[in-house]
C-alpha cells in the first residue's frame, strides 16, 4: 500500500508536469491534438490522486503504524469512522486531500470544457489549474509525503486528539477545503480570460454555479467548525477570531463582494476590472491562508505549527500575487467600461457600497491578524490580538453591512424613482419602527445589540416585502392561489429569491449573534451531591456520578436534575473523558436547546471526594445562529440549481420570470 | 414572531463579573487562547485569583493592570489603544473611507459621463455585438447565396 501511493502520487505530479507541456506546446504550435491528449492527462491525474488517496485510507484501516502519518494521528482503539477520516487531520494528509479536490474538479472542468475545446481559452483555463495542482503535488513528493516510513514500527500509534474525535470535525476540513480549492475554477477562468482577451462576462456566467457553490462549501466549512467549537471546546461560544479561522474567513468576505459584483457585470457589463480584482484577491487570500495555517508564523489554537513549507507557500503566493497583478494591468485598458451608474439610488450603487463594507472588514480581520507580526517588526513587541479587538472594530463595520442588505432591494436597477423609493420603504420602515419600539420597552438598551435587532427586524422586513409583492404579482397574472403562487415563484425565480433567502439566514444569524453574546448569563461553583448552581431562570442539582469505558476512552458522567423556575425539565450529563494515550482529559459540553436559549453545562473539574466544578451558562437565541447559517447556505444552493432547457413556447409569465430572475 | 422571541429575552444587568474581566486577558500557560475560553490549570488559577480580588473590591481596571504589570502588555487580549496599536483600530476605518472614497468617486464619474451618451447610444454598448459561429455562418452562407443570385 505504502508503494502503492507513493508512486501514485509520483505519477499523478509526472502526469500534471506532462499535461502542463502538452498544453503549452498545442498553444505554441495551434495543435488541437496536444490539447486533447492533455485532458487525458489530466484525468490520469485524478485517477493517480484517487488511487493514493484509497491507498493511504486503507494504511490508516488496517493500523499501518509503519508509516509515520498513520502513527501519528491513529491509534489501534480508535473507531473505525474517526481512522478513515483521520486522513485528513494532520498536514501530510490534508495536503493529499486537497490535491485530490482539486484533481476531481480539475476532471469536472476538463469533462464540462468538452464542447469548447475551439475556444481560445480552454487550454489556458487547464494551464491554471494544472499549474496549482503541481504545486501540491510538488509538495507531496519531495517535501511532506503521507507515505513517510518509520524506520522502527510501533506497536500502537500516538493517537487521534480527542478533541478532534467529533462529527463536526469530520466534515469541517472536507467543506473547507472544498471551498478553497474551488475557488481555483474561477481563478483559471479569469486568468485565461485575460491571457486570451476574451473578457466578455462569459467566464462569469461560466464560473456563477462554483463561485457560488465554493461560497456554500466556505460557509459550511466555517460554520461546522464553529458548530464544533461550540459543542467540543466547552467555553460556551463558536468562533474565537483566531488566526485559523480568520484564514478561513477572509477570503469569504472577499467572495462574497465577488459573488455580488459579478451580478452587476452579468447584468450591465461593467465592473470588469474590479471583478478581475476579486477573484485574484479571493484565490490569494485562500493560498494565503494555507500558508498563515501551514507557516507557524502566527500562534493558533489550531494551526499544523512550523511545518517548513510556508517558505513554499510564500513563494507560490506572490507567483500568483504578482501573476494576478500584471495581467490585471495589462488587460486594463480592455476592462474598462463606458457604461455608467445613472444614480446614486440605484442598486448598483449599493452593491458597489456592500463591496467597499465587505473589504474593510476582510482587511480589518486582516489587519488584526496580522497585527501581532506588523507590531513584533516595529516595534519589537508582539502584542495579542484576539476576540475584544475584533468585537469592537468588526461590530460597527458588520451593522453598516445589514443596514446595506436591507437598502439594496428597496432600490430598483439603474435609478431608483422618488415615488418608487418612498413606496418601497413605507412598509420596512413601519415594521422598524414599531419593532424598535417594542424593543426598547421589553428592556434592551445595549446600543449595538439594540441596533443589531431594529437592523435585523429592517432587513427581514424588506425581504418579506420582495416575497409579498411577488407573490401578489404571480397570484394577479396566473390566478393561483397564494399558498401556491409564493413556492412556485420562489422555484421558477430561484436565483433572484435564493438570495433573497440567503439575506434572511444572515439576519437570523445575526439575531443569534447579538443575543448569545449581548444577554449571555454564566455560573460556576465547586458541588457535592444534592447541593444546586444556579444560572438565571435555570437550576441544577448534582445527583450522582457514574464511571464506564466505551470505546476507547474511559467516562466519568455527573447525572443533574434540571429545573426552571423550579419546575423539574429532566436530566443532564455532564462528562470527563480520558482518552487512551492522551495526556489530558475532555470535558463534554452537555447541552439543552431551545429556540430561546441554550442550557450549556460543563464540568472542569471532578475531586477526590467525586465533588464537581460546574460551569452553567445560558446563551439566548443561539439556535438561531445555526438555523440562520442553514437557510443562508440552503439560499445559495437554491440560487444556483440549474434551470431545465425552456420549451419553445412558455407562457407569459415564464418569460417575464425569466428576464426578471436576478 | 422573531420580535416576540427577541422580547423574552431578559434585558442584562451591569455588575463586574470574572467572565467579564476572563474576556480581556489571555490565558498564560501558553495555549494563545482568552481566558474565558481555556480551561486548562493555569487558567483555573488565574480565574480563582480574579475571583478573589473582585471580592476584595478591586474595578476591572484595577484587575487587569494588576495582570499587565505581572506578565507585561502580552496578557491583554486586545491592544492598548495607544501609540503604535492605534494603527489597529485606526486602519480599517481608514480602508474603509479611502474605499467608499473611490466608491463615491466611480460613482459620480459614472453618473456624469454624459460625454459618452452624447457619442454612443448606450443600449448598443450594453449589447454584446460578438456574432457566434452560427451566426457568422449563416451570414456567409447568405452572401454567397446572394453573390451567386
Amino acid at each position: 500500500m505504502v508503494t502503492l501511493g507513493s508512486l501514485s502520487q509520483l505519477l499523478a505530479f509526472l502526469f500534471t508536469l506532462g499535461a502542463m507541456a502538452l498544453i503549452l506546446l498545442g498553444i505554441v504550435k495551434n495543435d488541437m491534438r496536444f490539447i486533447i491528449s492533455s485532458r487525458r492527462a489530466l484525468y490520469n491525474v485524478t485517477i493517480f490522486l484517487v488511487m493514493a488517496s484509497t491507498a493511504l485510507v486503507m494504511l490508516f484501516a488496517s493500523d499501518s503504524f509503519q508509516v509515520e502519518y498513520v502513527a501519528s494521528y491513529s491509534d489501534r482503539a480508535l473507531p473505525i469512522f474517526y481512522k478513515l477520516t483521520a486522513f485528513w487531520a494532520g498536514q501530510k494528509g490534508s495536503l493529499l486531500f486537497w490535491a485530490l479536490t482539486l484533481g476531481l474538479i480539475t476532471a469536472a472542468v476538463v469533462r464540462n470544457t468538452r464542447d469548447d475545446l475551439e475556444r481560445r481559452a480552454t487550454p489556458y483555463i487547464y494551464l491554471v489549474l494544472a499549474g496549482v495542482q503541481s504545486f501540491f503535488l510538488f509538495l507531496l513528493v519531495s517535501v511532506t509525503s503521507p507515505f513517510e516510513l518509520l524506520n522502527f514500527i510501533p506497536a500502537d500509534g500516538q493517537g487521534l486528539n480527542p478533541m478532534l474525535q467529533n462529527p463536526g470535525m469530520i466534515f469541517h476540513p472536507p467543506t473547507l477545503f472544498l471551498g478553497y480549492v474551488g475557488f481555483t475554477v474561477p481563478f483559471a477562468y479569469a486568468v485565461a480570460a485575460m491571457v486570451t482577451g476574451e473578457l466578455d462576462e462569459s467566464w462569469l456566467k461560466k464560473t456563477r454555479t462554483w463561485n457560488v457553490l465554493s461560497w456554500v462549501f466556505l460557509a459550511i466549512g466555517i460554520i461546522l467548525g464553529g458548530q464544533w467549537a461550540y459543542v467540543e471546546l466547552g467555553w460556551g461560544g463558536y468562533w474565537a477570531w483566531d488566526p485559523v479561522e480568520n484564514a478561513s474567513f477572509i477570503p469569504w468576505l472577499v467572495a462574497t463582494a465577488f459573488i455580488h459584483t459579478a451580478i452587476i457585470q452579468e447584468r450591465r457589463n461593467i465592473m470588469r476590472v474590479w471583478n478581475m480584482v476579486l477573484i485574484v484577491l479571493t484565490f490569494v487570500l485562500t493560498i494565503f491562508g494555507t500558508y498563515l495555517v501551514r507557516s507557524g508564523v502566527l500562534q493558533s489554537v489550531h494551526d499544523f505549527g512550523a511545518t517548513g513549507l510556508g517558505g513554499y507557500f510564500l513563494l507560490f503566493l506572490a507567483i500568483v500575487l504578482f501573476g494576478g497583478i500584471y495581467l490585471i494591468a495589462e488587460s486594463y485598458s480592455e476592462l474598462r467600461t463606458y457604461h455608467s451608474l445613472e444614480s446614486y439610488l440605484s442598486r448598483e450603487s449599493t452593491f458597489l457600497f456592500n463591496n467597499v463594507i465587505l473589504l474593510a472588514l476582510a482587511f480589518s480581520t486582516l489587519l488584526g491578524t496580522l497585527f501581532p507580526l506588523i507590531s513584533e517588526v516595529f516595534t519589537g513587541n508582539k502584542i495579542t490580538v484576539s476576540q475584544p479587538f475584533f468585537n469592537r472594530v468588526n461590530t460597527p463595520l458588520f451593522l453598516f453591512l445589514i443596514l446595506l442588505t436591507g437598502l439594496c432591494p428597496l432600490m430598483g436597477w439603474r435609478k431608483a424613482s422618488p415615488d418608487n423609493l418612498k413606496k418601497n420603504f413605507v412598509i420596512p420602515l413601519g415594521v422598524t419602527v414599531t419593532g424598535a419600539i417594542v424593543l426598547f420597552a421589553a428592556g434592551i438598551r445595549g446600543f449595538y445589540s439594540l441596533l443589531a435587532f431594529i437592523l435585523s427586524i429592517f432587513v427581514i422586513a424588506t425581504i418579506f416585502r420582495e416575497f409579498w409583492t411577488g407573490t401578489r404579482a404571480r397570484v394577479r397574472i396566473t390566478g393561483d392561489p397564494a399558498f401556491k403562487a409564493f413556492p412556485m415563484l420562489l422555484w421558477n425565480m430561484r436565483r433572484r429569491y435564493g438570495g433573497f433567502i440567503a439575506h434572511l439566514g444572515v439576519v437570523i444569524m445575526v439575531i443569534g449573534i447579538t443575543g448569545s453574546s449581548a444577554f449571555k448569563l454564566e455560573s460556576q461553583g465547586t458541588l457535592n451531591r444534592g447541593q444546586v448552581i444556579k444560572v438565571g431562570s435555570y437550576a441544577l442539582r448534582y445527583d450522582d456520578m457514574n464511571r464506564y469505558k466505551l470505546y476507547n476512552r474511559d467516562i466519568y458522567s455527573a447525572t443533574l436534575s434540571v429545573f426552571k423556575n423550579g419546575r423539574p425539565l429532566g436530566t443532564m450529563n455532564s462528562e470527563k473523558r480520558y482518552y487512551t494515550g492522551a495526556d489530558e482529559p475532555t470535558t463534554e459540553v452537555s447541552l439543552r436547546m431551545s429556540l430561546l436559549e441554550d442550557l450549556y453545562v460543563t464540568m472542569p473539574a471532578i475531586g477526590k471526594n467525586q465533588e464537581i466544578t460546574l460551569r452553567a451558562a445560558v446563551n439566548p437565541l443561539l439556535v438561531w445562529v445555526w438555523i440562520g447559517s442553514t437557510v443562508m447556505v440552503l439560499g445559495g444552493v437554491m440560487a444556483v440549481i440549474p434551470r431545465r432547457r425552456k420549451r419553445e413556447v412558455e407562457g407569459d409569465y415564464e418569460r417575464v420570470e425569466g428576464d426578471y430572475d436576478e | 414572531m422573531m420580535i416576540m422571541v427577541i422580547m423574552l429575552v431578559p434585558a442584562a444587568g451591569y455588575s463586574i463579573t470574572t467572565s467579564e474581566i476572563e474576556a480581556e486577558l489571555m490565558c498564560t500557560c501558553g495555549c494563545t487562547m482568552v481566558l474565558n475560553t481555556c480551561k486548562c490549570g493555569t487558567s483555573d488559577q488565574m480565574r480563582s485569583s480574579i475571583s478573589g480580588m473582585i471580592a476584595k473590591g478591586m474595578t476591572k481596571d484595577e484587575i487587569i493592570e494588576w495582570h499587565v504589570a505581572k506578565h507585561s502588555e502580552t496578557v491583554l487580549a486586545a491592544p492598548t489603544r495607544r501609540g503604535f496599536n492605534l494603527i489597529a483600530y485606526i486602519g480599517p476605518w481608514v480602508g474603509l473611507l479611502f474605499g467608499a472614497g473611490i466608491a463615491v468617486v466611480f460613482v459620480r464619474r459614472w453618473t456624469s459621463s454624459d460625454e459618452f451618451e452624447d457619442e454612443f447610444d448606450e443600449d448598443y454598448l450594453n449589447e454584446d455585438h460578438a456574432l457566434s459561429d452560427d451566426i457568422q455562418r449563416k451570414i456567409d452562407s447568405e452572401l454567397e447565396q446572394i453573390e451567386e443570385g
